[in-house]
C-alpha cells in the first residue's frame, strides 16, 4: 500500500462555480509530483480541496489518505493525519511568537509534548538552515514579515513538522534567486522515501533540486497532460498554449 | 435609584439618535472600601478638580468627589511609582474617590490601577484629574476584573503641558456596567496622549466607553484604540472624539475601535467622530467590527488547531500589543482572565 494520497473524480465549487472539473491524481510514498498551469488554472483549489478548506465545496468524488476516505474529514484532522500547505499567502498572527506558535503545533500535530530546551535548539538549526536571524522566534508570527519571509516561515514549519504529505503552494514565488536556492534545499532535506510532496510551481528552478517524478498539466480545473520530469521543460519552452488548446478542442479565440 | 444620561456625544447626531448619550439607573454609593496605597510618599489628603472636568455626567463626577480625596503631586524631576488597588467585597460593597495626580515639570510617575472584588460588589465610582506639566510623563496601567454585579465608573480627564506625554491602557473585563469617560486637552505644543483600552464583553454586561481628546497645542498627537472580544449578549459602545481645534497645526490623530462578535446576540456600537477646525492636520479614523476572519481559522486549523482553538488565538492576537502594553506584573493575570472569559464562551 504505497499510495499516499489518491484523488477520485474530484469536482469543486465555490458557490456555485464549479473551478475543478473531475481531477484523478494518485501520489505514491516517496514521489514528488508538480502542478503547473496558467493563473486562475484552480491549482490553488485542488490544495485547498485536499486540506479541506471549507470555502471549497467537494460536489463530486472522493479524496483518500493513506486509503482512508478524508473528504468529509475537517481541516485540524487532516493536519493530523500529516498533511500540511504552506499557503501562497500565509497569514499573520500577532500575539503568538513564531516560536510559541510552532511548538504548539507540533504538540497539537505529534500529539506529543515538546521539550523547551531540545525544541529551542532544533529550530535555531532549522532557522540558521533557511538563513532566517535567530531573531525572528521571538516576532510575532509572520507580523511584519516580508512575503518572502513568510514562505520562508512556511518552510520552517514543513521542516520541524515533518508531515507526509507537503503541498507547497508556489512556495518559490516572491523570492529572490538567492532565497529560492535556500528553500529549494530545505524542501530537498525534508524530502524522504516516507513522505511527499504535491509542488505548484511556475519555475525551473525549484526543480533542479527537486526532481519531479510526475508532472501534471492543469488547465480550466482539469488535468490536460502528465508526463516526467521533461514535461516540465517542455513547458518552459513552449508555454502552456498547445495545452490550452487541447482543453477548448474547439480551435482558438486568439485576436 | 433615578435616570440619568452619561458619555453624551459633543456632537449630537441624527442619525444615531439614540446612541447621543446613554440612559442608566444611578444610584449614589454607600461609601466604605478604602483604596490601598503601594507608596504614600506623594500622597496627601484633599483634592481640587478644575471647572471642565465633566465626567460621564454630573451626577457621577458628584459621586465620586463625595468620596475618599487624594492629591498625588511628583515633584519636578522626580520619578516614581505607585500602585493604587481598590477591592469591593461584602462589608465593602462600594468604592468612590477623586484623585488629583499632578506631574510637575519633568516628572515621571508610572501608575497601576487595579480593581477586583466579588459579586457582593456595587459599584465604584472613580474620578482622576491627571494634570501633566511640561515635559512630564505618565504611563496608567489599569486592569478591572470580575465584579459580577456591579456598576463601575471611571472617570479621567488629563491636561497636559508642553511635550507632555500620557499613555493609559487598560483592561476592562470585568463590572457588569463599565462606564468609562475620558477627555483629554492637549494643551502645550507636542503633548501626547494614548488611550489603549482591550475589553471582553460576555453575558449581559454592557461597556460604555468615552474617549474624547482635544487638540490645541501645536504638533499635538493623539491615539484612542479599542480591541475587544463580544460574546453572549455583551452589549459595547464606543464613542471617540478627536477634536482638533484651530491653531493645533501639525498635529496627527487616530481612533479605532475593533471588535470581534464570537455571538449573534452581542451588540457592537462605534461612534468616531472627527472634528477639525484647524486645515494641517492629520485624523484618522478606522472602525470596524467582524467575524473572526474564516481564512485565518483556516489558516490555523491547516496546522492543527481545532475551530475553538484557533479562534481563541485569533481574538488573543487581537488584544495582545494592548495586553503588552500593561505594566508586566498585570500582563499574565490579564491574559488568563481574557482565556477564562472567553473559554467559559460568555454563555
Ligand atoms: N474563494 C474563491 N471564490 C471565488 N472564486 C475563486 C475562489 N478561489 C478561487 N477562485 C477562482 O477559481 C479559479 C481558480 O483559482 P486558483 O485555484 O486560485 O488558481 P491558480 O492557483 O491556478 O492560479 C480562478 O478563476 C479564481 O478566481
Ligand atoms: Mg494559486
Amino acid at each position: 500500500m504505497s499510495e499516499l494520497l489518491k484523488i477520485e473524480n474530484l469536482h469543486v465549487s465555490v458557490g456555485d462555480k464549479e473551478l475543478l472539473h473531475g481531477i484523478n491524481l494518485t501520489v505514491e510514498k516517496g514521489k514528488v509530483h508538480v502542478i503547473m498551469g496558467v493563473n486562475g488554472a484552480g491549482k490553488s483549489t485542488l490544495m485547498h480541496a485536499i486540506m479541506g478548506n471549507p470555502a471549497y465545496k467537494i460536489t463530486k468524488g472522493r479524496i483518500l489518505f493513506e486509503g482512508q476516505d478524508i473528504t468529509e474529514l475537517s481541516v485540524d484532522k487532516r493536519a493530523k493525519l500529516g498533511i500540511f500547505l504552506s499557503f501562497q499567502s500565509p497569514v499573520a498572527v500577532a500575539g503568538i511568537t513564531m516560536e510559541n506558535f510552532i511548538r504548539t503545533t507540533k504538540t497539537t500535530v505529534s500529539g506529543q509534548q515538546q521539550k523547551v530546551f531540545a525544541f529551542k535548539k532544533l529550530l535555531k538549526e532549522r532557522m540558521n538552515n533557511l538563513s532566517m536571524d535567530a531573531s525572528y522566534a521571538e516576532r510575532y508570527l509572520n507580523d511584519g514579515f516580508s512575503g518572502g519571509e513568510r514562505k520562508k516561515s512556511e518552510i520552517l514549519q514543513l521542516r520541524l513538522l515533518e508531515p507526509k504529505l507537503a503541498l507547497l503552494d508556489e512556495t518559490d514565488s516572491g523570492l529572490d534567486v538567492d532565497a529560492v536556492r535556500i528553500v529549494s534545499k530545505n524542501i530537498s532535506e525534508y524530502h524522504n522515501e516516507n513522505n511527499s510532496i504535491l509542488l505548484i510551481t511556475h519555475l525551473n528552478q525549484i526543480l533542479q533540486l527537486i526532481k519531479p517524478d510526475v508532472v501534471h498539466i492543469l488547465i480550466d480545473g482539469q488535468i490536460v497532460r502528465e508526463g516526467g520530469a521533461e514535461l516540465a521543460d517542455e513547458v518552459e519552452q513552449n508555454g502552456f498554449d498547445a495545452y490550452r488548446l487541447a482543453v477548448k478542442g474547439d480551435g482558438n479565440d486568439e485576436a | 435609584m433615578k435616570e440619568i444620561a452619561i458619555n453624551r456625544l459633543p456632537v449630537l447626531t441624527y442619525r444615531y439618535l439614540k446612541t447621543n448619550d446613554t440612559k442608566i439607573l444611578f444610584s449614589a454609593p454607600q461609601v466604605s472600601a478604602a483604596a490601598d496605597f503601594s507608596d504614600k510618599t506623594y500622597v496627601t489628603v484633599g483634592a481640587e478638580f478644575p471647572e471642565n472636568f465633566e465626567g460621564a455626567s454630573s451626577e457621577t463626577l458628584a459621586a465620586a468627589l463625595a468620596g475618599e480625596k487624594y492629591t498625588i503631586t511628583i515633584p519636578s524631576g522626580m520619578q516614581a511609582k505607585l500602585t493604587i488597588e481598590i477591592k469591593l467585597e461584602n462589608q465593602h460593597a462600594d468604592y468612590a474617590g477623586a484623585y488629583h495626580f499632578l506631574l510637575q515639570k519633568g516628572a515621571k510617575l508610572e501608575l497601576v490601577w487595579k480593581l477586583s472584588g466579588t459579586e457582593a460588589a456595587q459599584g465604584s465610582y472613580l474620578a482622576s484629574y491627571y494634570e501633566l506639566e511640561d515635559a512630564a510623563e505618565l504611563k496608567i496601567s489599569k486592569l478591572q476584573a470580575d465584579l459580577a454585579e456591579a456598576t463601575l465608573y471611571d472617570q479621567r480627564f488629563f491636561k497636559l503641558g508642553k511635550a507632555a506625554k500620557a499613555d493609559v491602557a487598560s483592561a476592562e473585563l470585568g463590572g457588569k456596567q463599565v462606564i468609562v469617560h475620558s477627555r483629554g486637552a492637549l494643551n502645550g505644543d507636542e503633548a501626547a496622549l494614548t488611550e489603549r483600552t482591550v475589553y471582553t464583553g460576555t453575558g449581559k454586561q454592557h461597556l460604555d466607553l468615552f474617549y474624547h481628546i482635544d487638540h490645541w497645542g501645536k504638533k499635538t498627537v493623539s491615539l484612542i484604540d479599542g480591541k475587544g472580544a463580544l460574546a453572549g449578549e455583551a452589549k459595547k459602545i464606543f464613542r471617540s472624539t478627536l477634536d482638533f481645534h484651530r491653531g493645533c497645526a501639525g498635529s496627527e490623530g487616530e481612533e479605532g475601535d475593533y471588535a470581534i462578535q464570537l455571538s449573534p446576540k452581542a451588540k457592537n456600537i462605534s461612534l468616531p467622530l472627527l472634528l477639525c477646525t484647524e486645515d494641517n492636520v492629520a485624523g484618522n479614523h478606522a472602525s470596524s467590527a467582524g467575524q473572526v476572519s474564516e481564512e485565518d481559522v483556516y489558516y490555523l486549523m491547516s496546522r492543527g488547531f481545532s475551530w475553538e482553538e484557533a479562534r481563541r488565538i485569533i481574538v488573543e492576537s487581537l488584544m495582545r500589543p494592548i495586553v503588552d502594553s500593561l505594566e508586566t506584573s498585570l500582563q499574565e493575570e490579564t491574559l488568563e482572565e481574557i482565556r477564562r472569559k472567553l473559554d467559559a464562551k460568555g454563555e
